[in-house]
């Protein structure tokens, strides 16, 4: 899987070096909102780093600015989705009977309705704002929290940890919050980081559809959106750039599940099996 | 067909010269075979003997070239002659199945469940030779016959699933014996099956040496089946023999420290019990638990009822410890499980102390489990992984709030000590500990609330001899001066002979017999507890000899 020699760690140091963007970037760089005219459509390395947009504002400031709002909505998304998501598939996987049957049939629903449409639809009829936002990915990502969850949850019932536990005459929100939350953490936190790549492309998609949030605010989608009109004239990097950058993100996010996922289950890590 | 050979006598089938095997481990490499040399000649039954992590496995995979790429071997292994340490990969083919083949522990995962048993036997038998079908399916029918599997032509078609435990391992063999191997290797091939078919397998075994004239290494951990079959033993003890003698001498006459710390941990049936007592009776007055005609029942797929356990009664008096002993699928552990609120009942009651634990609400139960406990099987699986040997053994007591803060790190160091662990071990995580460590750390979890009962569902069977009388030495101690009453779940006469005075013996969810331990063992009043205790191989050479004799053959059966 290329899990050996430099590839994990370059595609960490561009996550980090992303994430540094965004922590620093709304203060060492111009305002993402400065408009200068004289100066638009600048090429990239001539007044601006990667280059200014139609109106003369810089590309790199806007971009910082836009994977601000990104990685925001797309994290809170997905701890507000995994909370409610892992709720429920805890729930379901054991207390069993009605509970299941009634929670799954609620992601059966979820799950049929594409996951696009869905947020399309929540924003549209919430109006778009970043808590909007929230609310519409976590709306569709936490059927995965709650599938994975519960098959975790019924696996692990079986064995006899559950059963110690208990005999010793704990309470069921001890046992499964002090005891199986826990033992399936490594698949949650896997599917989490995953759960953050999607979540960033849905919200890129939303605002180039229009609906992220509302300008001035930049995002990356509607970056995409804006600059599509430019690229015929061959100005590429008012679009080209947010692309890419949202691009390497999820690369980069997704290559850290992958990585995580190697090192959290056992089986996968190296070394002789100690049964023989 | 015959199988006779035309090997002399003297030139062995096996041998094994100077075999080392290193594995690389964390920070270097590790021996887990060292200098280890035997033969085995045609016709003769070695047995390979020792616990867990004693080479003893690794030494039969290195025979058949079945070690992992990452392992260092050295020495030689020469079978009629071929080094099987120098051949390569399309000559260890030819050489797997034809001269040498293996039979593991576990039936059900070493047979294909997808393909119908006949075509898993001729399947082997087209590997190393070519003739047409009908011949091969003679050939297939025949070894099912020979290894006792009853009839063979129907059963030719019959899937893993559809035979029981026993008839899988006998398919194994068959398999194993398809292309007349002059060496065949038992992993550990009674161990998963109950010790009725257990005798039965090894009358298999000691009969096809004798028709075969095939060299056969039984590698096992029991001594009461190494006195059962084998003719020489190899003592094995961290990768090295520390013993090599015929079975004769080496039971009556042990030369090694070891062999003899080994033998004397075997739990001995007949064996008098160290403490004296009276003659038990039943216990009258308030008993620690009564089981009244308890019935379990699950519902199958196609609506029909599966009797767990049925009409089952039987009850514990204080500071008492009740074996209650079966094969599996006898319902022993249905009844462990009903009598700790871990199952419902279908019919019947089970009360703790007086109350119909059905009958209690949650809340009641919770604070009734303030005063019973439970140990299980694997305490790998039934201790938090996730949490420390110190955060595993206070849980009890947090969640009953018997202890404060500072009191509790005092308390869990107390039971450590009382469980024979070392304090420092505290901070360490279960799968840092031995199997024997962690079943203590299990122990000390459930008494660390003191409880008045405590049930043990088969609380050493996974931990190896010397292990096992360790721990229940421990257990004995522990419950001579707390004097809780226990539920001792077992499928070992001798470990319940051992820990218990009264008895009950399951059977298809039935108890058919109960009574004092010593009655029962010395006048078994069913004929199922008679062919149980018949059937326990006794680490004495001379008692399975004559016992041979008396043993019914059970051709067919099992």
């Amino acid at each position: 899987m290329g899990m050996t020699g430099q590839g994990p760690r370059i595609w960490a140091a561009l996550l980090a070096l992303m994430l540094l963007g965004i922590a620093i970037g709304p203060w060492a760089l111009p305002s993402p909102l400065k408009l200068d005219v004289l100066h638009a459509f600048a090429p990239p390395g001539s007044v601006a780093v990667l280059g200014t947009d139609e109106l003369g504002r810089s590309i790199l400031a806007r971009v910082a600015t836009g994977l601000q709002y990104s990685v925001g909505v797309a994290v809170l998304g997905t701890l507000l989705g995994a909370s409610f998501g892992i709720s429920v598939g805890l729930a379901a996987g054991y207390f069993g009977g009605l509970v299941d049957r009634v929670s799954m049939r609620l992601v059966d629903i979820q799950i049929v309705i594409p996951q696009l449409l869905f947020a399309m639809v929540v924003v549209t009829v919430l109006g778009p704002s970043f808590p909007t936002l929230v609310i519409a990915l976590s709306l569709s990502c936490w059927t995965a929290f709650a599938r994975v969850t519960r098959a975790q949850v019924l696996v692990l019932r079986q064995q006899e940890m559950v059963a110690a536990m208990i005999t010793v005459g704990m309470s069921r929100t001890r046992l499964l919050l002090w005891h199986v939350l826990p033992n399936i953490s490594g698949a949650l936190t896997v599917l989490s980081t995953l759960e953050v790549a999607h979540l960033i492309l849905a919200e890129a998609a939303l605002g180039y559809l229009g609906l992220g949030i509302p300008p001035p605010s930049p995002t990356l989608g509607r970056m995409i959106a804006d600059g599509t009109s430019a690229l015929l004239s061959g100005i590429w990097w008012p679009a080209l750039v947010p692309g890419i950058v949202v691009s390497l993100l999820i690369l980069s996010i997704s290559r850290l599940g992958d990585w995580l996922q190697a090192r959290l289950d056992p089986r996968q890590r190296p070394g002789f099996a100690n049964e023989l | 067909m015959s199988f006779e050979r035309s090997d002399g006598p003297a030139v062995p089938v096996l041998q094994i010269r100077d075999l080392s095997v290193e594995f690389p481990a964390k920070g270097g490499r590790v021996r887990a075979v060292s200098r280890v040399s035997y033969d085995v000649h045609a016709g003769e039954i070695v047995a390979v003997v020792g616990e867990s992590g004693s080479g003893k496995s690794v030494t039969a995979l290195a025979a058949l070239g079945l070690l992992p790429a990452s392992a260092r071997v050295t020495g030689r292994i020469l079978i009629n002659g071929a080094d099987m340490l120098a051949l390569d990969e399309p000559s260890l083919e030819r050489m797997r199945g034809a001269q040498v083949a293996i039979v593991f522990q576990n039936p059900l995962s070493s047979l294909n469940p997808t393909v119908r048993v006949g075509r898993q036997i001729t399947e082997a038998i087209a590997l190393h030779e070519a003739m047409p079908g009908q011949a091969m399916k003679a050939r297939a029918v025949e070894l099912l016959s020979q290894v006792g599997i009853e009839d063979p032509r129907q059963r030719f078609d019959a899937f893993p699933h559809q035979l029981s435990g026993g008839q899988r391992q006998r398919v194994a063999i068959a398999i194993a014996l398809s292309c007349r191997p002059s060496v065949l290797i038992a992993d550990e091939a009674t161990t998963a099956l109950d010790v009725t078919v257990q005798a039965q397998v090894l009358d298999l075994l000691r009969r096809l040496r004798d028709e075969t004239r095939c060299g056969l290494v039984v590698i096992t951990h029991n001594m009461g089946v190494v006195a059962d079959i084998a003719d020489r033993v190899i003592v094995m003890k961290d990768g090295e023999v520390v013993e090599a003698a015929p079975v004769d001498a080496l039971f009556h006459a042990p030369r090694h420290d070891y062999t003899r710390r080994l033998l004397r941990s075997v739990p001995k049936l007949g064996a008098p019990s160290a403490r004296v007592h009276d003659a038990p009776e039943a216990p009258t007055g308030r008993c620690a638990l009564q089981v009244e005609g308890v019935c379990v029942g699950y519902r199958r797929p196609d609506g029909s009822v599966f009797h767990a356990a049925q009409d089952v009664s039987f009850s514990i008096g204080r500071n008492e410890v009740f074996g209650l002993i079966g094969e599996s699928g006898s319902g022993k552990s249905t009844i462990g499980r009903c009598a700790a609120g871990l199952t419902q009942v279908s019919a019947g009651r089970v009360m703790i102390d007086g109350q119909d634990i059905g009958r209690l609400g949650f809340g009641r139960m919770q604070a009734l489990r303030r005063n019973f406990a439970m140990i299980f099987q694997d305490p790998g699986a039934s201790l938090d992984p996730r949490r420390t040997v110190a955060q595993n053994i206070a849980e009890p007591l947090i969640v009953h709030r018997l202890a404060s803060r500072h009191d509790i790190a005092r308390t869990v160091l107390e039971w450590l000590d009382k469980v024979d662990v070392q304090r420092s071990l505290a901070g360490r995580y279960p799968f840092e500990l031995s199997g024997g460590q962690k079943q203590r750390v299990a122990i000390a979890r459930a008494l660390s609330i003191s409880p008045s009962f405590l049930i043990a569902d088969e609380p050493t069977s996974a931990l190896d001899v010397s292990v096992q009388a360790r721990v229940l030495d421990i257990f004995a101690r522990l419950q001579e001066t707390l004097r809780f009453a226990c539920l001792f779940i077992s499928h070992d006469l001798a470990v319940v002979e051992s820990m218990c005075r009264r008895m009950a013996v399951m059977r298809s969810g039935r108890i058919v017999e109960l009574g004092p331990v010593d009655t029962i063992m010395r006048h078994p009043g069913n004929a199922y507890t008679e062919r149980l205790i018949a059937s326990i191989p006794v680490p004495d050479p001379r008692i399975q000899r004559a016992r041979h004799v008396p043993r019914p053959s059970q051709l067919t059966a099992g």
